[in-house]
């Protein structure tokens, strides 16, 4: 049974959205009702712009389910890609915290029940099995691991990789915990509110518009909207890298190993520590010393840009351009070695011209 | 009349006939199919089609003669639009295409030709990606079958098989295997678990069946360190998945003849492919043994294992053709539909009919016979028990009907 503080833990469950709908709220009269529900939501959300954390109030369950749909109210009237990919990422890290240290009881409860991190819930059972020196504990039908794990462009997410038996993948505690987070994410990344069908009464106009004014700031002093739009259409990049670098723009979420090959590719092609810094300014979870720190380490140890075999197998390979379908390249910087000499001639050509 | 024009008019009332006798059945759910053709006499694809009902269908297939026909492996919402957003997917069958167009065998040095284009030089084997005499790029390729080729398509089928029935718990009444009329196989896998996939998701399992991305630290095969000692730890034969395929394509290796080649290839050094094949017994105990015992050879580390088992997860691995089953939007051959490059009738086969089926006797058609004039040399090849040829240019030759059209579909001779 799930109780009280587990809503509050996972407030984007059936059940807390039951709980919800009991009170019977209306957005009218919202603010004068329940101000301390207001005011909760409105500091999550400053959290979350700023810190890029979905912080927890651990002694007012029914606080912290009820401000959950006013956040989600909030940032559906705001209408702000950049601030849903960071709600999502910074509540769904807080839900994986969480379910590392659950009881298993609870896990099952909460992944099979449907609407909770898919339609019909998950195929789940708890069974122990060692492997080598490897303890799994879980098992989830390849059809739910599949729907999530193929998010994550890490190797050891490939499900060859993991023990496979009559439909069933194996998974340790805490990957269980990783991937479910993920299934969270998405489902709260799935439903997409026009920002026009939204009216908000004043009261809670005026605090969403010190949440904008908030978000401005951000965006001005730790995004700094760098200027890579010129460069992205140049055509010098390999399609994986382009990729890479329009979504980065888009601001959405790169894994952990994407994030690496850009590091490692930018860095490769000579580009100075501080603007391969500014091409993570958008990542919804961005966080600039840590970023710092990682840019000055790849280049003190002079890692390189992984080869394109490996980036296959990590799927961040795209093969649009001929050179790659056609296998004549093994890396992708000898893409933009062969691709900036070619641009480069032909602008000589032309201003000889 | 042309000899050429001749040759098609036979192989279209053949065909005609075929469809006339015979109640093509249709494929499941039908109604929610998109359906293609393609023609004798025009170039393209007739896209976008739908049938409402049996004998609609029955009757396009009678009227028409398609010379190949396809229906999308995907259910639609409203299958004739004209566009995919049009059509609302509504999920598709898995589906895996085994070819022999894409496996390495060494029959096709002797049976596969190409001849340029640009200035009529020919040779043998696969298609050069230029002509040695002009130079140029556009050169046709006259691909042959034999049994050599179907076989070697016959053993991924096999390995795709026992990945899909023990990894993915796919049943056996849940798979339909297709002979596709050529070189090759389809498996329909018509299951509620597959249906909804993601195209990336359809991308991984190809990675699953073809071993690729598997890093045997994954598997359980690594070096640990207990109490200063170093020992090595991996699968065993029971183990799920990769790490219990790794093992058992291990033992296998160990007991093939040819095991020395395949440890020079995969780049283990002289003194210690010695040490191997002087133990081949012991390894293949020590293996079979639970918990197996990988450290069992003296001198042989983590980093030759690692070698070995790339070597032995590329044997174990089924080779399908990627594209096909990650395009969740793709037309397939038409089952019991003929194909307009051999005659043969694309045929579904059962799994437990899988092992005795022979596709130059089994989806061959007609009856009767015909005299032929080879337009070229022709390579040998069977049809039922009888095996034909070779043949040389210009050869007049009476030959029974279902060689006849296979011979000019295959456009290599022409009706005397
Ligand atoms: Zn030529
Ligand atoms: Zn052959």
């Amino acid at each position: 049974m799930l109780t009280k503080e587990d809503l509050a833990k996972y407030p984007s469950i059936e059940p807390a959205r039951e709980y919800v709908r009991q009170f019977n709220i209306d957005i009218a009269t919202l603010a004068d009702e329940y101000p301390a529900i207001v005011n909760r939501a409105r500091q999550i959300l400053r959290d979350i712009i700023v810190k890029g954390v979905y912080t927890y109030v651990s002694n007012d369950f029914e606080t912290e389910i009820l401000a959950f749909p006013v956040v989600r109210l909030f940032i559906d009237a705001i209408g702000d890609d950049w601030l849903r990919r960071r709600f999502a990422v910074a509540f769904s890290k807080r839900v994986g915290q969480f379910l590392q240290k659950e009881e298993n009881e609870k896990i099952l409860e909460i992944a099979r029940m449907p609407g909770n991190v898919s339609e019909h819930g998950w195929n789940l059972i708890y069974e122990i099995k060692r492997v080598g020196v490897k303890f799994y504990e879980w098992k989830l039908h390849f059809k739910d691991y599949l729907s999530t794990a193929v998010h994550f462009h890490d190797i050891t997410w490939k499900m060859c990789n993991h023990p496979v038996s009559n439909g069933y993948v194996r998974l340790t505690k805490r990957e269980l915990a990783r991937l479910l987070a993920e299934a969270f994410k998405e489902k709260i990344l799935e439903k997409r509110v026009p920002k026009r069908f939204i009216e908000l009464p004043d009261k809670l106009m005026r605090i969403l518009e010190d949440i904008e004014e908030l978000i401005k700031k951000y965006k001005k002093e730790v995004i700094r909207e760098i200027p890579i739009k010129a460069e992205i259409t140049g055509g010098v990049y390999p399609p994986c890298i382009q990729y890479i670098l329009e979504r980065t723009e888009r601001g959405e979420n790169l894994s952990h190993v994407e994030r690496l090959f850009l590091m490692f590719f930018m860095l490769d092609i000579g580009k100075a520590e501080e603007d391969v810094v500014n091409l993570f300014r958008k990542m919804p979870d961005f966080n600039e010393e840590r970023t710092k720190y990682y840019v000055k380490h790849a280049k003190s140890k002079g890692y390189t840009a992984h080869n394109c075999d490996t980036l296959k197998t990590y799927g961040i390979c795209r093969p649009t351009h001929k050179w790659c379908s056609e296998g004549t390249i093994k890396n992708p910087l000898v893409f933009y070695g062969r691709m900036s000499y070619i641009l480069h001639k032909e602008r000589r050509t032309k201003n000889e011209k | 009349m042309k000899s050429r024009a001749k040759s098609i008019l036979l192989l279209k009332s053949l065909f005609g006939a075929y469809y006339k006798e015979n109640d093509i059945p249709t494929p499941p759910q039908f109604s929610k199919r998109e359906f293609g053709f393609m023609l004798w006499t025009k170039e393209g694809m007739i896209r976008h089609k739908t049938f409402y009902n049996r004998s609609e269908f029955l009757m396009f297939l009678r009227k028409n003669v398609p010379k190949n026909a396809y229906r999308s492996a995907a259910y639609y919402l409203d299958p004739e639009a004209q566009n995919m957003e049009g059509k609302g997917w509504l999920g598709a069958d898995l589906i895996f295409d085994i070819d022999a167009d894409h496996l390495v065998t060494k029959c096709k040095e002797t049976h596969d030709k190409w001849v340029c284009t640009n200035c009529g030089a020919k040779g043998l084997g696969k298609r050069p990606d230029q002509c040695p005499n002009c130079k140029s790029t556009v050169i046709d390729e006259i691909t042959w079958i034999c049994d050599q080729c179907l076989n070697s398509a016959k053993d991924e089928l096999f390995k795709l098989l026992d990945f899909l029935f023990s990894d993915f718990g796919i049943s056996k009444e849940e798979v339909k295997i297709v002979y596709s009329g050529h070189r090759g196989y389809h498996i329909h896998v018509y299951s509620e678990t597959v249906r909804e996939l993601s195209s990336e998701g359809r991308r991984e399992i190809v990675d699953y069946v073809s071993g690729t991305g598997v890093r045997v630290e994954n598997l359980g095969l690594v070096e640990i360190s207990v109490g200063g000692r170093k020992s090595i730890v991996g699968p065993d034969l029971n183990t799920e998945g990769w790490g219990g395929r790794l093992v058992k394509s291990i033992i296998k290796l160990f007991s093939s003849h040819n095991i020395e080649s395949i440890l020079r290839d995969a780049g283990i050094q002289r003194n210690k492919i010695e040490i191997l094949l002087n133990n081949k017994e012991k390894v293949i105990k020590a293996l079979s043994t639970i918990p197996p015992r990988w450290d069992i050879l003296q001198g042989i580390g983590i980093s030759i294992w690692k070698k070995i088992a790339s070597v032995a997860i590329k044997l174990s691995s089924a080779q399908v053709d990627e594209p096909v089953s990650i395009d969740v939007h793709r037309l397939i051959r038409l089952e019991y539909s003929l194909h307009g490059s051999t005659g043969f009738k694309v045929i579904p086969i059962s799994v437990a009919e899988i092992e005795k089926f022979d596709p130059f006797k089994d989806a061959v058609v007609f009856k009767g016979e015909k005299e032929v004039i080879f337009r070229d040399y022709c390579p040998e090849f069977r049809i039922g028990e009888e095996v034909f040829g070779p043949y040389q240019e210009d050869e007049k030759v009476e030959l029974p009907l279902s060689a006849v059209v296979f011979l000019l579909a295959k456009n290599i001779a022409e009706l005397s």
